[in-house]
């Protein structure tokens, strides 16, 4: 085994340029591996991770409340929510959960009540310092102090209504019971939401929301993070089988028959982000295509990396035969230059990945800037910028596929080449 | 003798000449003069029951003629402090907590008060019936343990918010004691009834109201008045004034 | 230079199956391009449809006291079409629709939608019902009677085709009113303000709810697409004398498609990444070729062909892989194209649904011969870009030591 080492390693270096070559294929190849893959790891994580933002990686409402999602309706409420939550987290209990009310809303900066609408969100504030992460994305202000009356206004929607920092934010909007209700908050930070759809809303404290929409202790949409958004379908159904769960719901469905009223106010609705509209349809759709492009470049890759090798090899066929008609055997001749593409492979993978690191990296922190002008009509929250997305994972697999082409490419040639009678093999100019 | 006062009696039943049936002009008249006012006050309790759940407010309001009224709402708390003034054939709210007036216009007009079966627009459009529409008499009905005229009222003017109108009128109390208003077409879009009549002096006034909303199932309103007071009411003008709003 | 090219292709089949290999990322990036394309295309043209055939026709004409993209449509202010504009537009295929506020109400739902009359006899010639998917039949097939709702508006309420629903609003002169409604069918019109929030019903029947006194919008539909601006500014000059405003389709449509430059730009991107590796692919094919004939080159050296010949040599090599390569993903990418074209690419549900934004679950790629040469010549570019480092290499070799090697 040593033997063989020692023999590969000589006759890399033995023709260096070649080996040189090959090397660089392979380190090349395993460059571009994993840029691109980081690449379509950010755009993936782009699209899905605005998503989960604000639909919760797992979402909790009453049944009622997600036959009228559309119109946001308050009176669908889980009122008090604290029960929920408890339950929640009982069978999840490293999740976290919040419980969250969104409604429409009109917003007026100065005196005249104005027409602009926007969505207000009110939820616990460590749900807009971990999830959101608008603590930091303040673009003029400050983030919540805890003190009252506070609300972070969305850049579009601060630019829209033309509100600064410490204007007086008349919020105008309805009761569960429909009746007018009105807050008067300070605008305390302007802030990069993070996607566009969070660019237009205003952020206020739960206690505020509750107020607004006359709620005593209760929330319409309990968002769950936990297990990340691609193992959130596991988490929504974990919890809908769960027995803690099950008895909880149809605790509350016994009280819902007593009072004569729909189910669908007391059933709960689970559903990961990727189950619900309109993510669902991308869900699949996304996954499939990046699916599809990282296969393309992995493909072609690979291929690249292979031609290389096994011109190395047939190259050196002659040579194949001069060892066979020595007496190595076919298994020791292919040995050789298995161990020999798997050197320059573990080199050439190594560099790559190092190499490729660096532009990932960059694009990382940078991100591409995609513009503004996408996301004022799409309901669907999108960044401006887009960044890649590195992770040892990405790093992992590129090496991993470099050195495997790198191997195969140095196996089959080899074995086709120990094929043939040494005689031949030798009378072979390439 | 009393053979004979029986007979006029029996005979005074069936005599429908124009001393026993009013015009359904002078129905409508008299409806005016019971509903209509120059001066009115009183605390109310306004119950609105909605599919989901029940809310209990509790007013005072006052008015001079019938297009001027403000309203104060006392209870619930977080409703506290919230004034409307009708003036001038406009509605403003004012909102204490963002110490902000509003001017009621467009299509909020449209939606109940507090989320009531009462729409703003209800509210702008009490005029005497006698101006505002045609009357003709249907009949006459048992209403509780009283009779009743029906009348159907036909709008005067394409601008009324309910071009017709079906009106049960306590006969005794000329009191619209039942309403059913009805859209162009003639679908049937709210009940309005008044009951529990009280004697004020020489009007009859209810003391109850109910409104259901007949498009859409499940709310209802009911108004229930305490402390009527009319003529006899003594109350600062100043409440009528925009300042007073604001306050 | 005929020999070299001679020389050049006898070169790559000498070794086809290098050739090959090295080609499929050009193939690869060819294809991808131009389906990329045409999948952009196909999407921009499909929200542009979209907006036309069920909003908006080629050309609009609004009344003054209305505004375009409206929130709220009140018709207190409708008033009937003044003759001038009634002439200009005679000479168009055109309709008129009333819109108008309303409230749908069924059981203890009820939701806000907008009513929309419309003439049976010229409104499928404006506004074309071919890319719609309807659940039902239109109110025309049943006497004029009855409604269609918006797919996402039936949905909301949780009405189908059958049910009775009321429907509440006000006349021109501020009076309530308000009709049961049979729903006789439900639209897919693949455009959000349509499929959320229209309730259509024949212009009979919307002028007995509300009493207009004129129409809320004249669409015009014409032969060809490219005329709307033309048409929309002639047509101005008429109509600014009455007050009234005229719209071709482009004003809004510009918006609507800032979406699919998002797209672009990541599949650009995306193409980027493979036309790079197709490069090092062709490079190293290209430097291999020269390794392996190294004798060969030294040779030619030798013989007296300058260094500039032999660059040539290997560049024409790769400019041919290029071509070939870029010419079968180009036959590849356009048959896929074109297959797509005719029979459109269902995907679902996709974001753009319930984002104010037309989109069709069916997109049909659109056809570009010009991006195929584009694409084509892309590929080759690659492919010889690629090749100069190599070629100046060979062309640099010693003779002698190049000779000597093997």
């Amino acid at each position: 085994m040593r033997w063989l080492m020692g023999m590969a390693l000589r006759n890399v270096m033995r023709n260096k340029r070649r080996s040189a070559l090959t090397m660089l294929t392979v380190l090349l190849g395993t460059a571009l591996l994993t840029l691109g893959l980081s690449w379509l790891n950010g755009l993936m994580g782009m699209i899905f991770g605005g998503a989960t933002d604000m639909a919760g990686e797992v979402r909790v409402v009453t049944e009622a409340y997600a036959k009228r999602q559309a119109t946001l309706p308050l009176y669908e409420n889980v009122d008090p929510v604290e029960p929920l939550i408890e339950t929640i987290q009982e069978v999840h209990p490293n999740a976290r959960v919040y419980p969250t009310i969104k409604t429409a809303v009109t917003l007026t900066v100065g005196e005249d009540i104005g027409d602009h609408f926007g969505l207000l969100v009110a939820a616990e504030e460590a749900y807009f310092r971990d999830v959101l992460e608008l603590s930091e994305g303040i673009e003029q202000g400050a983030y919540f102090s805890g003190g009252a009356k506070e609300a972070l206004l969305g850049r579009a929607l601060a630019a829209q209504i033309d509100a600064k920092v410490g204007d007086d934010l008349v919020v105008l909007g309805q009761t569960q019971d429909g009746s007018p209700s009105p807050l008067k908050l300070r605008v305390q930070g302007v802030v990069n939401g993070g996607n566009s759809l969070a660019d237009r809303q205003v952020f206020v404290p739960f206690s505020e929301g509750q107020w607004l929409a006359d709620f005593d202790s209760g929330a319409t949409e309990v968002l769950v993070y936990g297990g990340g958004y691609l193992e959130a379908a596991d988490v929504a159904s974990g919890l809908r089988k769960s027995s803690v769960f099950r008895r909880f719901e149809s605790e509350r469905m016994a009280e819902c028959r007593d009072r004569e009223v729909s189910e669908d106010i007391c059933r709960f609705r689970v559903e990961a982000w990727s189950e619900r509209e309109p993510y669902s349809g991308i869900y699949t759709t996304v996954t499939a295509v990046f699916a599809v492009l990282a296969v393309i470049i992995v493909f072609v890759t690979a291929l690249g990396v292979l031609n290389t090798m096994i011109m190395s090899v047939m190259e050196r066929s002659a040579e194949i035969g001069v060892l066979r008609a020595m007496g190595l055997r076919k298994r020791g001749v292919v040995g050789m230059f298995v161990m020999e593409g798997v050197l320059i492979g573990l080199v050439g993978a190594g560099l790559g990945l190092l190499i490729g690191m660096v532009p990932s990296v960059l694009l990382e922190v940078h991100g591409i800037h995609l513009g503004e002008g996408l996301t004022s009509k799409t309901g669907f929250p999108l960044s401006t910028t887009v960044h890649a997305d590195f992770t040892w994972a990405i790093a992992g697999l590129s090496a991993a596929l470099g050195i495997l082409t790198a191997l195969l490419g140095s196996l089959l040639p080899a074995v086709r080449a120990s094929a043939i009678e040494p005689v031949n093999a030798m009378r072979r100019r390439r | 003798m009393k053979k004979a006062v029986s007979i006029f009696s029996v005979l005074g039943l069936f005599w429908v000449g124009p001393v026993a049936a009013d015009s359904a002009d002078e129905i409508l008249g008299s409806i005016d003069k019971n509903l209509n006012y120059e001066k009115r006050y009183t605390r109310a309790t306004m119950t609105v029951t909605k599919p989901r759940r029940t809310k209990v407010y509790e007013l005072e309001t006052w008015g001079r003629g019938m297009d001027t009224a403000a309203t104060e709402f006392h209870s619930p708390r977080r409703d506290a402090g919230t004034k409307m003034l009708k003036k001038g054939g406009e509605l403003r709210m004012y909102m204490p907590s963002i110490e902000k007036v509003q001017r009621i216009s467009g299509h909020m007009l449209r939606q109940g008060m507090m989320g009531s079966d009462l729409s703003y627009e209800d509210l702008l459009q009490f005029t005497g019936w006698r101006e505002l529409y045609t009357a003709k008499v249907e009949g006459e009905e048992p209403c509780g343990e009283s009779s009743c005229w029906k009348l159907s009222l036909t709008a005067n003017r394409k601008d009324a918010s309910y071009p017709t109108r079906t009106v049960w009128v306590d006969k005794s109390t000329r009191i619209p004691v039942r309403q059913e208003l009805y859209a162009l077409s003639g679908k049937l879009l709210k009940t309005w009834t008044m009951e529990a009549p009280q004697k004020f002096g020489a009007r009859w006034y209810p003391t109850r109201m109910v409104l259901e909303d007949k498009l859409q199932e499940g709310t209802r309103t009911v108004l229930e008045f305490r402390d009527l007071q009319f003529e006899a009411a003594n109350f600062n003008e100043t409440v009528f004034e925009q300042r007073w709003l604001e306050r | 230079m005929n020999w070299l090219f001679v020389l050049a292709l006898k070169n790559l089949r000498r070794n086809l199956r290098r050739t090959l290999i090295s080609s499929v990322a050009v193939v690869a990036g060819v294809t991808l391009m131009i389906i990329g394309n045409g999948l952009i295309g196909g999407l921009n043209e499909g929200i542009i449809r979209a907006q036309i055939d069920s909003q908006s026709g080629h050309v609009s004409l609004l009344p003054p006291s209305i505004e375009p993209d409206a929130v709220t449509h009140p018709v207190s202010d409708l008033e009937a079409v003044p003759d001038e504009i009634q002439q200009a537009v005679g000479a168009y295929t055109s309709t008129t629709r009333v819109l108008f506020d309303l409230r749908i109400i069924f059981g203890r739902d009820a939701a806000r939608g907008t009513g929309v009359g419309y003439e049976p006899a010229s409104d499928a010639a404006v506004f074309l019902r071919g890319s719609q998917d309807l659940e039902g039949v239109w109110p025309e097939e049943r006497g004029g009677q009855g409604l269609v709702l918006g797919k996402s508006l039936a949905g909301l309420l949780g009405v189908s085709v059958g049910d009775v629903v009321s429907v509440q609003t006000r006349t021109a002169d501020g009076a309530q009113n308000a009709l049961d409604l049979t729903i006789v069918g439900v639209v897919h019109a693949h455009n959000p303000a349509v499929d959320n929030q229209s309730v259509f019903m024949v212009m009979d029947e919307a002028i007995r709810l509300v009493d207009a006194r004129g129409p809320s919008q004249i669409a015009l539909r014409l032969s060809r697409r490219g005329d709307s601006d033309a048409v929309a500014d002639k047509l101005k000059a008429v109509a600014t004398q009455s007050g009234w405003s005229v719209e071709s389709y482009s004003v809004a449509a510009d918006d609507l498609l800032q979406i699919n430059r998002v797209r672009e730009k990541a599949l650009r991107l995306m193409i980027f990444v493979i036309l790079a590796i197709a490069a090092t692919g062709i490079a190293n094919t290209i430097i291999m070729s020269v390794y392996e004939r190294i004798r060969e080159v030294g040779t030619m050296a030798a013989m007296g062909m300058q260094p500039r010949r032999i660059r040539l040599l290997f560049l024409v090599e790769g400019a041919i892989m290029g071509l070939l390569a870029s010419i079968v993903g180009a036959l590849l990418g356009a048959g896929i194209n074109h297959h797509f074209s005719v029979h459109g690419f269902d995907v679902g549900n996709l974001p753009d649904a319930t984002s104010r934004v037309p989109f069709s679950t069916t997109i049909y790629t659109s056809y570009s011969l010009s991006m195929v040469f584009l694409a084509v010549a892309f590929g080759v570019t690659v492919a010889v870009l690629a090749s100069v480092w190599p070629a100046r290499f060979a062309s640099r070799l010693d003779p002698a030591t190049a000779v000597r090697e093997d």
